[in-house]
């Protein structure tokens, strides 16, 4: 654990490449500029972010893939550039995608190496091979070769080979990229059910919806830097709308979006076409009132009209200026 | 004690299995059966159409070249595939022992260099009347073994490179053509410019080869001892600059962010 007790401290992580080879020094590339976070053992915390964001940087830096050109970071009380082999020896890493594993072995031979080089015997091996394989609903393909498996079945293979060693932290990297609604759903059950077991884990996903569901906090990051911290649902309520008005209209109506955005309490306007309808989405603070929308598009224009509270993507694209 | 010896023979095995692309039956066979025979067969008959004098001398040194052929190529494809397939940062992301690592990846492919030597001799006996018959069979196995092992360690530290480089080819092609040519294969060592002699004293077969032509010539062990101890010597000498290479890419990919998962 850390000073604070932490299981993760980051403090001014910093993470440059630099272009080139070892004859010819080339521009600079800044990946993580300057990240502090800290991680509550037993709690999911979340990396948010675009792609080239430099989640995955943090987190080859939390895993001792990656030393920090500045900053430090502790991980399960360990310093990751100074005492790698500790906390290599506290952590699992799972990255997504089809890469890191042996296509050409079986599930079970897959988790048989990664035991042996991290020093289980093979008695011990086996056994946590044969419960973490049971645990992600591999039992009864383990002796498939691991081409033959589907991608959810890799992502949970790569979770499996990540618990060998019951970590304390374990380092998630877009776990659930490329994987269909339901093979993502399942594993986003199997996460929080680690998370019952008492694991703390870092995950690091681009889904909204994922980092609503699972994570006790998170960071957002954009360009390297922290762009936003906190719960989703203090996210969300700081940097969300607050209040979406969803107005389907009965006929189109020209020019309303910028009528609309004349209006002083809306913040953001979205127009689109449901079927024969066409529809209006305003984004409003939580302390407006609906009706004043509702009273300039004119009752008698609307068809139907919801409110809800503003998504994390919402709130998301809000903090990272990128509004669609 | 066990434990570990267990861990380094499943290491050997699995990364063997899994990282090894020419174990299915027609590559294998191929490559430990096939290619070194066609390949001896070939230098064989250039030699007696071009009527030269001792045509097995190219024999002898293609049954220690097929061993050449199966372990620069099975070991670098090994490290590629490796880097590529995304297992080898995760082994560095591991507390594995880096020397039992880099060994095991080795260890898996030493049956196939004896293997291949053998079947290459006997095709070579059998078909194109090689000559065996004062052939010191304790001579020539452990002059096998010692130029397997001194090739191993030499394809190993290629096998660095494969894992550092996207374009490895270089360097096996290197490898192959480093040591058909200056090993005493071909070319009698002593017949080289002295300053290829000196390096073809610090490569692989060379001493070992020399061991192998006293087998064939019916020499006990005892009379090779000393270029046998020289081969051993070597290989001992290539493991522990791999095994450094290898820990020195280990520290790079940390420092530089090289194989830190995005290598495709």
């Amino acid at each position: 654990m850390t000073r604070n007790d932490s299981m993760i401290e980051c403090r001014n992580l910093r993470r440059v490449f630099q272009r080139g080879g070892p004859l010819r020094r080339g521009s600079e590339i800044v990946a993580v500029g300057d990240i502090s976070f800290d991680v509550r053992p037993g709690t999911i915390f979340g990396l948010l972010g675009p792609n080239g964001a430099g989640k995955t940087t943090t987190v080859r830096m939390l895993s001792t893939l990656l030393l920090p050109t500045e900053g430090s970071a502790r991980v399960a009380g360990f310093d990751v550039a100074s005492q790698p082999r500790e906390v290599r020896r506290r952590t699992g890493l799972a990255l997504g995608g089809d890469r890191g594993l042996f296509g050409r072995l079986t599930g079970e031979q897959n988790l048989q190496y990664f035991a042996a080089i991290n020093h289980l015997s093979p008695r011990e091996a086996n056994h946590r091979a044969g419960e973490l394989l049971d645990l992600v609903g591999l039992g009864e393909r383990r002796r498939s070769k691991v081409f033959e498996y589907s991608r959810g079945m890799k992502q949970r293979l790569h979770l499996a080979r990540a618990l060998l060693t019951k970590p304390d932290v374990l380092f998630l990297d877009e776990p659930t990229a490329g994987l269909d609604p339901l093979g993502a759903f399942e594993f986003r059950q199997l996460v929080s059910e680690l998370k019952e077991r008492g694991r703390t884990i870092l995950l690091t996903t681009h889904f909204m919806l994922e980092a609503d569901e699972l994570c006790d906090e998170l960071i957002v990051i954009d360009r390297g830097v922290v762009v936003a911290r906190g719960s989703p649902a203090a996210i969300k309520r700081q940097f969300g709308s607050a209040t979406v008005v969803e107005v389907s209209l009965r006929e189109p109506r020209e020019g309303l979006q910028a009528s609309l955005m004349a209006l002083p309490q809306v913040q953001h306007v979205e127009t689109g076409v449901e079927g024969m309808l066409q529809t209006v989405r305003v984004h409003i603070p939580s302390d407006q009132d609906a009706g004043s929308i509702v009273a300039h598009i004119g009752p008698e224009h609307v068809d139907h009209m919801t409110t809800r509270t503003s998504s994390l993507e919402e709130a998301y694209l809000t903090l990272i200026g990128r509004d669609q | 004690m066990v434990a570990r010896v267990q861990n380094f023979y499943l290491q050997a095995y699995l990364s063997y299995r899994g990282l090894f692309h020419w174990l299915t039956p027609f590559p294998y066979f191929s490559n430990v059966v096939l290619a070194p025979f066609l390949t001896l067969l070939n230098f064989i008959l250039i030699g007696r159409f071009a009527s030269v004098g001792d045509v097995d001398r190219f024999g002898i040194g293609m049954v220690v070249y097929a061993i050449v052929w199966i372990y620069v190529g099975g070991v670098t494809q090994s490290f590629s595939n490796d880097r590529s397939g995304g297992t080898l940062h995760l082994l560095f992301a591991s507390p594995a022992s880096r020397a039992s690592a880099y060994f095991a990846r080795g260890a898996g492919h030493f049956y196939n260099g004896p293997l291949t030597a053998v079947s290459t001799t006997l095709l070579a006996v059998l078909v194109i009347d090689l000559n065996a018959g004062d052939l010191n069979y304790l001579t020539y196995a452990v002059a096998i073994v010692a130029v397997s092992l001194g090739i191993l360690t030499f394809s190993l530290l290629l096998g660095n490179f494969a894992a550092l480089y996207h374009d490895w080819f270089l360097f096996s092609s290197i490898g192959y053509g480093g040591l058909l040519g200056l090993t005493g294969v071909i070319i009698p060592v002593d017949r080289l410019p002295r300053a290829l002699e000196v390096i073809a004293n610090g490569l692989p077969i060379t001493h070992g080869l020399s061991a192998l032509r006293g087998a064939f010539a019916g020499e006990p062990l005892a009379s090779v001892a000393s270029d046998l101890l020289l081969e051993l010597a070597v290989a001992g000498a290539y493991a522990l600059v791999g095994l450094a290479v290898f820990t020195f890419i280990d520290r790079a990919a940390r420092q530089r962010g090289i194989l830190a998962g995005g290598e495709e």
